[in-house]
């Protein structure tokens, strides 16, 4: 018996050792209840509130966003920057975390100060603006994006009810002369807030800047950062391309310190410049004052400073029209430099005088002392020896009165009184011959003249030398000549006539800049209004190139109701010898007479 | 008696068990054919000892140890997804860097920008270096054109003449 005990012992000792069952019992009933409870909640909330839970998720992990390509640069002939970009950041109160309008009011009584709004008005804004996520505040600057996140930092309630999404901004470095409005303001134009351009360069060369838009589809964790295990949908942006301009910065600043200090010199109201290279058409240089910041664009509130008057206005030319009408005529063969005629003080054409400027009866006088004299008979009489088909039809050679297609927004193509016109009279003829009756756009009158110039070719002008991408070139704008208007042999002639006017006291004297011959035409309009002229008030202007051979630059000046003289023979002839000097200097062109010895400083 | 053995003659018992309810099983199996259902049988008995053969755990047990398996395999796959997600936030992070470094290089330009302005270099010269404009006071040198050995010799201009010493 003992012994079957202890067998008994012995085999009971030999069994491997087991775990109670009903421990194992247990276990698996508490691993099978807490089971059955992680399916039953995992149910509840896959199955019986999907719907809500979902919509949930969409709103809050759920990222839709475009991205914004980088607007493409703009930079001067010389490298400089004229336009870039920086990030600035948007300000966003998501309405998610907020349980009531007492939730809301509390969150902006003590966030609109730090963005400089009233809390009011926030208030307001948030409740009205459709969505949850709410922009308060556009672009801001980097100390008040720092006083969100500080405040975010000190009202941990508040960290995910303000968000900063960065942004690109448009920024335009270079300065004017004043140190306040931008280079080249009305030429470059603005970005705005979508990247979108406006006026200028940058509207017409929006599609090549702007680039192509991308977008994200992603889900995001409480950070904003895309998760990763979800396969994120999107569209890289695609970066704009960069400009190069034929603008040169150097001589844009002279030419718009120029201009504004023509403008308050002779209390003018406005006034524009362009220099031009007539050999190629490329604009050099394109002022018009007052301009504007266009970092502050949106401050503007006279949205005409945008426009560029050198493409989107148009003016009558005044006097400085006779270098057409005198180049037309020499190259016709209809007069020549020494024809002379009895210049009377008025001539009486189909019932219409005109007369010249101060009703001087000048006698015998050669074509090149009327144009020296700006003398309106004396070009009616080039004109009439023309004649009125030839005339116009020069004209239009010139490109008078048809867009030029420079690569600029808004170009308009001016007003001409053609021979086919509605209501044309043969005295429009007369007295578009000696620059009114005719509307033309600045820019048509630069490149016509720079045609005579350049000894006869007309040029396409153009702004942009080069489009780059990724910093190779995909784009060049070469000199593209039109066509050759009159032959070399008359715009030398004119150009002689014309230096000639300047170096022998006539009414461009002032314009003369010593040791260069220069070939300058003043011009004075009465400002046109509907159906007449203003009685009082004038547009003065100055058109010439230098050096009268072998020009460098063609300068225009216009400068608009000058009050301390009408006349652009005292105003603008002034200010253009004063630049062009400055140019010849800037861009190293060697005399070709002796310069006057200069006087020492006392 | 070993614990395999043991097993052995468990499995025994139950291979005479199983061929018993197998022959019951073939016999409510008239309905199909007769070779199918032998051959199912056939497979039930020769799996259900091998299977058996190795293991010898409590029901319950068996079923703890498939939770913590299936816990396991999870724990693995969220640690997966967690170096994935590290992973993507670093990624997030360098490309925040690039980022930052790319706005540093804009503002960077725009400062280099503001700097070439002719308005800010025209004030630096009139306050700080009290530089004045040129207006006339300046003159071109003529200078003869051709090669300098044409050129006369003499003294530099400008300079003085060298004295002989004593």
């Amino acid at each position: 018996m003992a012994q079957t005990t202890l067998n008994q012992r012995a085999r009971q000792a030999a069994r491997p050792r087991r775990v109670d069952g009903w421990r194992l019992w247990a276990m698996l009933l508490f691993f099978t209840v807490f089971g059955m409870y992680n399916i039953f909640t995992v149910f509840k909330l896959q199955v019986l509130q999907h719907g809500d839970l979902s919509a949930k998720a969409e709103e809050r992990i759920k990222w839709k966003n475009t991205i914004l390509p980088r607007r493409g640069l703009i930079y001067d002939t010389r490298g400089q920057l004229l336009a870039g970009n920086t990030t600035r950041n948007d300000v966003y109160i998501d309405k998610t975390h907020m349980q009531d309008d007492e939730d809301l009011h509390a969150l902006v009584d003590l966030f609109a100060p730090e963005l400089g709004q009233e809390p009011g008005k926030m208030f307001t804004h948030l409740k009205e603006a459709p969505g949850l996520n709410i922009l308060v505040a556009s672009r801001v600057e980097d100390a008040i994006a720092d006083k969100v996140v500080e405040f975010r930092r000190s009202h941990r309630e508040y960290q995910y009810s303000i968000t900063l999404d960065p942004q690109p901004l448009r920024q335009y470095p270079a300065f004017g002369p004043d140190g306040k409005a931008g280079l080249a303001a009305s030429v470059l134009g603005f970005a705005d807030l979508n990247n979108q351009g406006q006026y200028g360069i940058e509207e017409y060369y929006n599609a090549k800047l702007a680039g192509e838009a991308g977008w994200i589809d992603a889900e995001r964790d409480s950070f904003g950062r895309p998760l990763a295990l979800e396969q994120a949908q999107m569209l890289p942006a695609v970066d704009g391309s960069d400009l190069t301009l034929t603008l040169d910065s150097g001589m844009q600043y002279l030419t718009e310190r120029e201009l504004k200090r023509s403008i308050d010199e002779f209390k003018a109201d406005s006034g524009y410049a362009m220099v031009q290279d007539p050999n190629t058409g490329a604009i050099l240089a394109m002022a018009n004052w007052p301009s504007f910041d266009p970092n502050l664009y949106s401050k503007v509130t006279d949205f005409n400073l945008f426009k560029n008057p050198f493409v989107n206005d148009v003016r009558e030319p005044g006097s400085t029209m006779k270098i057409l009408t005198y180049a037309s005529a020499i190259d016709a063969g209809a007069v020549m430099s020494t024809t002379s005629f009895y210049a009377n003080a008025c001539v009486t054409k189909y019932s219409a005088t005109f007369c010249n400027a101060t009703h001087t009866e000048w006698g015998n006088e050669t074509m090149a002392e009327g144009l020296g004299r700006s003398d309106n008979v004396a070009a009616i009489f080039a004109a009439d020896q023309l004649g009125e088909t030839s005339y116009f039809d020069y004209l239009t050679a010139f490109g008078i009165g048809r867009r030029t297609g420079v690569d600029m927004a808004g170009e308009v193509a001016g007003l001409v009184s053609w021979p086919t016109s509605d209501g044309y009279s043969p005295v429009d003829f007369y007295s578009t011959a000696f620059g009114q009756s005719a509307a033309t756009t600045p820019i048509q009158l630069v490149s016509a003249v720079s045609a005579v110039a350049n000894g006869g070719k007309l040029f396409k002008p153009y702004i942009v030398r080069e489009v780059k991408k990724d910093g190779q070139v995909v784009e060049e704008n070469k000199p593209k000549e039109v066509r050759q208007v009159v032959k070399p042999s008359a715009a030398r002639d004119i150009a002689d006539m014309l230096s000639h006017g300047v170096e022998s006291g006539m009414v461009a004297r002032f314009a003369a800049v010593p040791g260069y011959h220069v070939s300058v035409k003043t011009g004075t309009a009465q400002l046109a209004q509907a159906g007449g002229y203003l009685g009082d008030g004038s547009f003065a202007s100055a058109m010439g190139w230098a050096p009268s051979h072998g020009a460098k630059f063609t300068l225009y000046i216009g400068l608009m109701n000058p009050k301390t003289s009408q006349w652009g023979e005292n105003t603008s002839s002034v200010a253009w010898g004063r630049l062009a000097k400055e140019l010849l200097l800037y861009m190293k062109v060697q005399p070709t007479m002796p310069i006057p010895t200069p006087t020492p400083a006392p | 008696m070993t614990n395999r053995r043991r097993n052995h003659a468990q499995a025994a018992v139950i291979t005479r068990r199983s061929k018993g309810s197998a022959r019951a099983s073939l016999s409510s199996l008239r309905l199909l054919p007769g070779s199918v259902a032998s051959a199912a049988g056939q497979q039930v008995t020769s799996i259900k000892p091998t299977l058996l053969k190795y293991v010898d755990l409590h029901p319950a047990m068996a079923v703890l140890t498939a939770v913590a398996i299936i816990a396991l395999v999870c724990v693995i796959y969220l640690s997966q997804v967690t170096a994935v997600t590290n992973a993507n936030y670093k990624l997030q992070s360098l490309e925040s860097t690039h980022v930052d470094l790319q706005r540093a290089h804009d503002d960077l330009q725009l400062q280099i920008g503001r700097a070439q302005s002719q308005s800010v270099i025209e004030a630096k010269a009139r306050d700080k270096l009290k530089m004045v404009p040129l207006d006339n006071k300046y003159s071109y040198l003529p200078i003869a054109s051709g090669p300098l050995t044409s050129l006369p010799p003499g003294p530099t201009p400008g300079l003085p003449t060298p004295v002989a010493g004593p």
